[in-house]
């Protein structure tokens, strides 16, 4: 009986010197409470995860109806990168680590938190809408003959996968008669489009960088040509070579004439995408692009107001016209 | 009764990585999670005590992060490695115009830990972990992503949250960039692919557009001033190399391959610079 106590009080000793010890070693480590009581890093970053959820993957439909400003007939495309969509989210509050924090937009690019007592900056980036062009050989043109070659290795280029809507040129130009919504702008010269882009730190959509993000191509492995396909959706013969009548299905192809009575044609909806990513390769608006090869081929005429018949149908048929304004993307090299 | 005293040393012995937290550890990381890229001091080694040179301040690190207005602002970190009677000092210098941290090695710091007798840096992708002593400083770069490994991917860095980038509360401006004038190299390039001026792009007044003027098939040299390229009297536009398949050395000829112009211009060397006329 008195062994045993004996080892008992051995271990209970034993535990606690142990115990001493480490909590003394805990406590020369962690003893300033002020700074474990908030844990800035992690507000900080849990933050930025709300924000990255606002801001690049944009709203779901129910989230919209929250915002009775926002236009509801835009494509939830359109709200990503959006700074009405993120303000009008700002509205309500975010709860992270028991600490309420409100947002804020500061300027286009910068986003606030406050709490009572702290507060955190962010900066947006503005690259939801940007399809990075693969870096290959490629050709400008229509024509199915190798012609006005280039390529794009070890160079960077992003295009934008829609047009530029009314809204961003409102932003720009404050032009009162333009109607603030996502329809693809048409107002402006090719001068101010080129200004446009340019202010926005980027450059004017260019005909070969648009060939070369819309083309299917196919290179024969022997001799290294390769072949231009007439559309950027399949290799074959299309609807638009066919001549059968006009279905709904073909209108998600390439939004022609005739494409109305099944659906309105929307700015930032996948309509026409290439393999690249880019929307509206064929049909939809006509378009003003840049090109450096042939500036008497610089306007794509191919649009919803010509009907599927149309010989302006290809990928890459291009035409000099510019007094047309048309719509027109932006374009940027890193 | 034994095992679970020997569960308390493995628990006690464990807890040597815990992350130590006081006022340096604070006023630094307010900084420099919005962290966006480390450069090495030339002496220092990873994952190595630190124990001479002795009696000066040897410059560990230059990280640089983003200020509360989105501008690259710098800090230096110092060690003043252990003597026979003095322990060490680690030190962060504020470096507000982005020079040589060596210049700054005598300038107040900003934050300091003294009586440190052993120091380890090691980076592993982002996190950048201070081992002093028996403790561990471990900061969190959140702006420094990677670049994807694949030759042809689109060169984005992948960050904790696309599209969002971290700010600190510094309130210091970074370094005044002089904008740089239309027509003046921002960015040069030697026949040997050596980069004889480096990339400052971003301080042009008006945008930037490639030039071909040397023999590096790789890369180009970039002049100030918007993309006129295939224009009468302008540069001409890049081909690209691999298109032409022919050695670059010989690419300062009238008719070039390696530029092309307008319809009815031709391609015309011209100073080393290919040009349209």
């Amino acid at each position: 009986m008195m062994k045993k106590s004996k080892i008992i009080i051995t271990n209970f000793s034993l535990l606690l010197i142990v115990g001493i010890v480490f909590f003394a070693y805990k406590s020369n480590n962690l003893r300033l409470p002020e700074y474990k009581t908030i844990d800035k890093s992690k507000l900080r970053l849990n933050l930025a995860k709300r924000l990255h959820e606002l801001w690049m993957i944009g709203p779901a439909e129910d989230e919209l109806l929250a915002c009775p400003k926002l236009d509801k007939s835009a494509p939830l495309a359109y709200y990503r990168c959006n700074t009405d969509y993120l303000e009008c989210s700002f509205n309500e509050d975010i709860v992270t680590n028991g600490k309420v924090f409100r947002g804020k937009l500061i300027d286009a690019d910068k986003v606030e938190f406050k709490s009572d007592k702290l507060s955190f900056s962010y900066k947006l980036e503005q690259n939801c809408h940007m399809v990075y062009l693969p870096q290959r050989f490629y050709s400008e043109g229509d024509k199915r003959i190798e012609e006005n070659l280039w390529d794009n290795l070890n160079r960077h280029f992003y295009v934008d996968k829609f047009y530029v809507t009314n809204s961003e040129v409102k932003k720009w130009n404050n032009d009162s008669k333009l109607k603030d919504n996502h329809n693809a702008n048409t107002s402006l010269t090719v001068k101010q489009k080129v200004k446009y882009c340019q202010d926005q730190g980027k450059r004017i959509l260019e005909a070969r960088v648009f060939d070369a993000a819309s083309f299917l191509y196919e290179r024969d492995p022997e001799n290294g040509y390769f072949y231009k396909y007439r559309t950027h959706f399949t290799k074959g013969r299309t609807f638009l070579s066919k001549n059968k009548d006009l279905e709904e299905k073909n209108c998600f192809d390439s939004y022609i004439k005739g494409c109305s009575k099944f659906f309105e044609f929307q700015n930032y909806d996948n309509i026409a995408l290439s393999s690249t990513g880019i929307a509206n390769v064929i049909g939809s608006e006509e378009e003003y692009v840049l090109n450096r090869f042939d500036n008497r081929r610089d306007y794509k005429l191919s649009s919803k107001n010509l009907a599927m018949n149309s010989i302006y149908h290809q990928v890459g048929f291009r035409v000099d016209n510019k007094n047309y304004k048309g719509a027109f993307r932006c374009m940027l090299q890193l | 009764m034994h095992a679970a005293i020997i569960a308390l040393l493995i628990l006690f012995t464990s807890c040597k990585e815990i992350r130590f937290r006081d006022s340096f550890y604070e006023n630094v990381n307010d900084r420099w999670s919005a962290g966006v890229d480390i450069s090495q001091g030339q002496n220092l080694k990873l994952n190595e005590f630190i124990v001479r040179p002795k009696s000066i301040n040897i410059p560990l690190l230059k990280v640089a992060f983003f200020n509360n207005k989105g501008a690259r602002v710098y800090d230096c970190l110092f060690f003043y490695a252990a003597g026979d009677n003095r322990p060490g000092v680690l030190k962060v210098v504020e470096n507000t115009n982005n020079i040589s941290c060596e210049k700054l090695a005598s300038e107040k710091e900003i934050a300091k830990i003294t009586n440190i007798f052993n120091l380890k840096v090691d980076i592993v992708a982002n996190r950048l972990k201070l081992f002093v002593d028996e403790k561990l400083y471990e900061f969190i770069l959140l702006n420094m992503g990677e670049f994807p490994n694949k030759k042809y991917e689109a060169p984005i860095k992948k960050t904790y949250t696309p599209g969002v980038l971290y700010l600190s509360d510094v309130t210091t401006a970074g370094a005044k960039k002089e904008s740089i004038k239309d027509g003046q190299f921002c960015y040069k390039i030697d026949d040997d692919c050596s980069v004889s001026k480096k990339n400052i792009c971003n301080q042009c007044e008006s945008g930037w557009h490639e030039i071909i003027d040397s023999k590096c098939a790789s890369t180009f040299s970039r002049k100030c001033g918007a993309d006129k390229c295939g224009q009468k009297g302008e540069s001409a536009c890049i081909r690209g190399s691999a298109t032409v398949g022919l050695d670059t050395n010989f690419y300062c000829i009238n008719d070039s391959p390696f530029g092309f112009c307008q319809e009815g211009l031709r391609v015309m060397c011209v100073n080393e610079v290919l040009v349209c006329i």
